[in-house]
């Protein structure tokens, strides 16, 4: 059993909810620009038509994850419920895992620890029969969190500028049918 | 093999279990429950307190120190069980290491934007006497009138202080947000017509407003929820910002111009007989002036307001015909988003007003609505007081020469600078601020200017912002986290809804709430009114208490529901009667004519406009992630836009030889900035957009100083005589009135 | 050892709780027509059959086994198996954090949570919802083995047959290997 990601754009409002969130609950360090889930806003077409493709993108959990196979240290770890998750304990902070990730943000750089940083999915939360604190926060239901038998097979596997999932089957859906 | 078993749901509760229909589930049930939270940690529901959504919370705490603010399941009319980034991020505020500690005096006399002020540490009391003492002499040699209270008219306590002292110059910032709103309701729909039920709207217009970019979730998600319906949204706004991506239609309407559009739908709906005509016989005073009002409409057609516009004249017609006959349209307006941002702002919020009349959804489903609320006794209703003396004196800020402005109160931040300098040079002896910046004004530099020939200024907030270091004596504030009071829904609430805000963690340091000063600066000048009948000194609790009983809500505001909202649900029963003086709805405002204003709105150009010397509009925004005095020194919301930039359309830029990331000096006749350009295809070609809250001076806020540039360095101020010469009776404070030039300054990478 | 079904953890953990004879009766009669393979509809026949026929008989011995005043003869609680014996030990919290982990909590947060009944029914919880094999293995290990040792106390000193056929049931719950096949067969 293990979860994912389900995100419709068009419910988005881009008022970084799940931004804040996350960072809040899991003490992420500020202002050394590192934000484990991130609110991408895109211009898609130009002015006097311009379109925007907003994206809350955070780790997405791949079930053959390149980060882990990449890691020299073997930092990289799966749960049971496949939360991929970094062992501080372990991570040497080489930016391997960052390199061959393919889905923005990446697991990031924190310069002050010397170790890479990601989204464990709030798998404390989890654990706990709560979900992770973005999309427990978001206002609209744009970000939603769940089970991946029930996600999978909802809405599109991907979006305009979003690599394709067949590599890592990252565990994502998105919703793409308009109003 | 699927079987009844096999169909179970891990929901993280002990429901649902296939064993349900048996005693065997019962069992179950009555030795375990679901687990409420982690292990250790506790959850008040509290109400935010960063913007007027006022969105459920639920509060985590680990120990007694808050770890996490999540939102309130069952908040359905507010943030719908989430929060935006502002407001999870509330934690920041209450335990920002900048924070305000403890009551200071300055000692060095020398003020201005970076002077050290030589802060000291006193008590309380010391503090309170001294409040208390340059007010007493003021008032005493000076009169009352030399008292300036920079405040917003809340809570009860303090506006009995103010009353007592018979402060004439309390000063907020309306004309900056929802003044012109306030005013032309009152005349047009009735007060507190203001909540909006989008869900049920089948046709939305936007001229301007833009509270999804501002994530005020409160109307972000009725919006939401209208486009779930089936509702077409049509958005007029010079940029493409993030609640034009909600918009089926969007038009980079030219700065100013709305009035326009405005004017010309109201005469198609009009020609065409498109408005409802039931609701517009029989609730509003269009019968007896229907011949005036169909005269004024007539000369503005839609191909007029084409030229002044830019929008095609043949969608205005259209859009026209769309909104009378779609379905139920509305028009919100409200707060800065548009109302305030130009000085025909009165003309456009009177014709929103009209639109909205004709559409005949004034309280109606899918309209604007008349907030449903109990009545929570405010002080004097609990403890009675002596009469107050008359207010006499010359208002600083000229609202005496705006009449409908005097009468509501609100206002006015945008004369503030020249009634100081120039109208009343002296006249003001004494000042407090009441959770206010420099930031809020337009032109900084010149309130700086008004503010440094007063002779003291105290300041009550939380964060020692550029105000504060003006100060002679700084106040701490408590945070929304921190002190308790009763929240009633405003702008969705068709049946009286109430939150408890609740104290979540103690005070910090020796921070208090602005009702305990009043009631400490009124022990001291004004003794009578802060007297119980019982001859004991008026208790902020004990008052909230009796307040929650009389309101009918719980015996005491500690047995408010632990769930944090208390409803009386009651059928929403449309209003046959409005709060206007004539009881209807009113198109034409006799009111306004008797006062030599026009009675129904007309076509007024906006002040400023670009010329030779100063090219292109000037555009700002809030972004979604700021609030007045509370985020700017907020490290998570700081790290969403560390600095503002100068937005520029990516044409615009390249035709003056722009980069991206070049940095280039905005100027207009208030003064200039730089800033580095960021290139979009979002915005107008003749427009510059740039992010406000930006530029904090004081060195105290450690995250916030140094940031950026302030916007309202390049937005001139105003005279009371400009607005009274513009039509602007209804105290706009024109925001984006400002026109800019464009240099650039460097090439973005160079080492010049 | 064949896997067993949710239902029969869960009675099991109930006949360590429920002492009217009455109650039992109808509470295993019901499972046993609810019965999902013919192992569990055996261990509900014989159950039944076992019950005592005196009413007051079965609430008296559970008594007499369980709530002695004067000296447990078979402790409920984990954490009186372990060391140092006494109650709300680490077996306790460890249940809870178990508990926590599926959303669940006990209801009387002043009772310890690592009683055999709990313990039994979360387990027939997790086979329910199907949980994956390791996390059934862990919490077997850590938190069924004992119960063993309490079934072999109770065969020692009971004097009713109800207990003698539970103590026996409790034995092939707690050494069945569910994580094989979760959930039920045939």
């Amino acid at each position: 059993m293990s979860y994912g990601w389900l995100f419709d754009p068009k419910l988005c409002i881009e008022c970084r909810g799940c931004e804040a969130a996350c960072k809040q609950w899991n003490g992420v360090q500020t202002l050394i620009n590192v934000r484990w889930r991130r609110v991408y806003e895109r211009e898609t077409a130009g002015y006097p038509s311009p379109a925007l493709q907003v994206l809350s993108l955070s780790c997405n959990h791949c079930e053959k994850a390149w980060c882990a196979m990449a890691c020299p240290v073997k930092a990289i770890k799966r749960r049971p419920d496949g939360i991929v998750y970094i062992d501080h304990d372990v991570c040497v902070g080489c930016r391997f895992c960052a390199k061959f990730c393919p889905y923005p943000p990446r697991p990031q750089f924190n310069a002050v620890k010397h170790k890479m940083e990601k989204c464990h999915m709030c798998y404390d939360r989890i654990d706990q029969g709560l979900q992770p604190a973005c999309a427990a926060n978001c206002p609209t239901g744009a970000l939603k969190w769940g089970k991946w038998e029930d996600i999978s097979s909802q809405g599109e596997g991907m979006v305009e500028g979003f690599t394709d999932p067949k590599y890592t089957r990252p565990h994502i859906r998105f919703i793409t049918q308009g109003w | 093999m699927l079987t009844r078993r096999s169909m179970l749901r891990l929901a993280g509760g002990a429901g649902a279990s296939l064993l349900s229909s048996t005693r065997l589930a019962k069992a179950f049930q009555e030795v375990f429950q679901a687990a409420e939270l982690p292990a250790g940690m506790q959850a008040v529901a509290t109400a935010c307190g960063v913007c007027d959504s006022n969105c459920g919370v639920q509060a985590i705490l680990q120990d007694g120190v808050l770890r996490f603010l999540g939102g309130l399941p069952g908040d359905a009319d507010g943030g719908g069980g989430g929060l935006c980034a502002k407001g999870g991020s509330g934690i920041g505020l209450v335990y920002d290491p900048d924070r305000l500690k403890y009551p200071m005096k300055r000692t060095n006399p020398e003020k201005g934007i970076g002077v050290d002020p030589g802060w000291e540490r006193i008590t309380w009391t010391e503090a309170l006497d001294t409040i208390a003492a340059r007010f007493s002499n003021a008032i005493s040699q000076y009169g009352a009138e030399s008292l300036l209270v920079i405040s917003r008219p809340a809570p009860d306590l303090w506006m009995r202080l103010l009353n007592a002292l018979g402060v004439v110059n309390r000063v907020d910032h309306l004309d900056e947000c929802f003044l012109t709103n306030r005013i032309l309701q009152r005349y047009c729909t009735g007060p507190m017509t203001w909540a909006h039920d989008f869900a049920n709207s089948k046709f939305i217009l936007l001229f301007g407003w833009d509270l999804l970019a501002k994530a005020k979730l409160v109307f972000a998600r009725g919006i939401v929820q209208a486009k779930a319906n089936g509702a077409k949204v049509v958005c007029f706004n010079p940029q493409y910002s993030a609640t034009a991506r909600f918009a089926d239609e969007w038009y980079p309407i030219r700065p100013g111009s709305d009035l326009a559009v405005a004017l010309a739908m109201i005469h198609v709906l009009l020609e065409e007989n498109l408005y409802n005509q039931q609701f517009v016989a029989n609730y509003t005073n269009f019968p007896e002036y229907e011949s005036a009002i169909r005269a004024h409409f007539a000369p503005y057609t839609p191909e007029w307001a084409e030229l002044q516009s830019e929008v095609p004249a043949a969608a205005i017609r259209r859009l026209a015909r769309e909104f009378g006959t779609m379905g139920p349209a509305i028009v919100p307006v409200h707060k800065k988003t548009l109302a305030a941002n130009y000085t025909n702002a009165t003309q456009l919020v009177h014709a929103i007003m009209i639109l909205n009349i004709l559409a005949g959804t004034v309280d109606r489903p899918g309209g604007r609505y008349e907030a449903r609320k109990i009545d929570i006794p405010a002080v004097d209703a609990v403890y009675p007081r002596p009469a107050y003396p008359p207010k006499t004196g010359r208002r600083v800020d000229g609202k005496d020469r705006l009449p409908l402005v005097l009468e509501d109160g609100g206002g006015l931040f945008s004369t503030l600078a020249d009634g100081i300098l120039n109208k009343y040079p002296g006249m003001i002896q004494a000042a407090f601020f009441n959770q206010y910046t420099m930031l809020g004004f337009p032109s900084a530099l010149r309130i700086t200017q008004a503010l440094k020939t007063i002779p003291f200024i105290a300041v009550y907030d939380f964060l020692p912002n550029d105000v504060a270091a003006m100060a002679d004596i700084v106040l701490p504030g408590t945070t929304y986290l921190e002190v308790n009071d009763l929240v009633a829904r405003e702008f969705s609430a068709k049946h009286p809804i109430v939150l408890a805000r609740r104290a979540v963690v103690p005070p910090m340091f020796e921070a208090k709430s602005i009702g305990y000063v009043a009631i400490e600066l009124g022990k001291r000048l004004v003794p009578d009114f802060f007297k119980t009948p019982d001859g004991s000194w008026i208790n902020p609790g004990v008052l909230l208490d009796e307040k929650t009983r009389r309101a009918g809500i719980a015996n005491s505001f500690a047995e408010f529901p632990a769930s944090g909202i208390w409803e009386r649900p009651e059928p929403f029963v449309p209003r046959t009667t409005f709060g206007t003086p004539s009881g209807k709805c009113q198109i034409y405002v006799p009111q306004f004519a008797a006062k030599g204003y026009d009675p129904l709105p007309v076509w007024k150009e906006k002040r400023e406009r670009p010329n030779a010397e100063y090219p292109y509009y000037l555009l700002t925004y809030i972004p979604a992630f700021h609030r007045r005095n509370t985020t700017e020194n907020n490290p998570i919301l700081t790290e969403m836009l560390p600095v503002n930039v100068a937005n520029i359309n990516s044409a615009l830029a390249k035709s003056l030889g722009i980069g991206e990331g070049d940095l280039v000096r905005l100027r207009s006749r208030a003064g200039s900035i730089t800033l580095a350009a960021h290139l979009v295809e979002t915005l107008r070609p003749d427009a510059v957009l740039v992010a406000h809250g930006y530029g904090q001076r004081s060195r105290l806020m450690r995250v916030a100083w140094g940031r950026g540039e302030r916007d309202s360095d390049l937005i001139p101020d105003q005279t009371v005589e400009e607005m009274v010469a513009a039509g602007n009776f209804a105290g706009a404070a024109g925001i984006m009135e400002a026109v800019i030039a464009i240099e650039r300054v460097q090439q973005s990478g160079s080492e010049e | 050892m064949k896997p067993k079904t949710p239902a029969l953890y869960a009675l099991a953990g109930l006949a360590l709780l429920e002492t009217s004879e009455s109650q039992l009766r109808q509470m295993i009669g019901e499972a046993a027509e609810e019965a999902e393979s013919a192992d569990e509809a055996a261990a509900c026949a014989s159950l039944l059959a076992s019950l005592p026929e005196q009413p007051g008989a079965l609430e008296r011995e559970y008594v007499r086994l369980f709530l002695d005043p004067t000296g447990t003869l078979c402790p409920l609680w984990q954490s009186a198996y372990g060391e140092p014996r006494q109650l709300m030990g680490d077996a306790h919290f460890a249940a809870l954090e178990w508990y926590r982990r599926y959303g669940l909590q006990t209801r009387h947060g002043n009772e310890p949570a690592d009683h055999a009944a709990y313990l039994l029914m979360f387990y027939g919880r997790l086979l329910e919802e199907e949980a994956d094999g390791e996390s059934l293995r862990r919490f077997r290990d850590e938190h069924l083995r004992w119960i063993g040792l309490l079934a072999a106390k109770i065969q020692t000193e009971t004097r009713l047959d109800f207990y003698r056929t539970l103590a026996g049931l409790l034995v092939s719950l707690v050494e069945a290997d569910n994580s094989a096949e979760a959930g039920p067969t045939g």
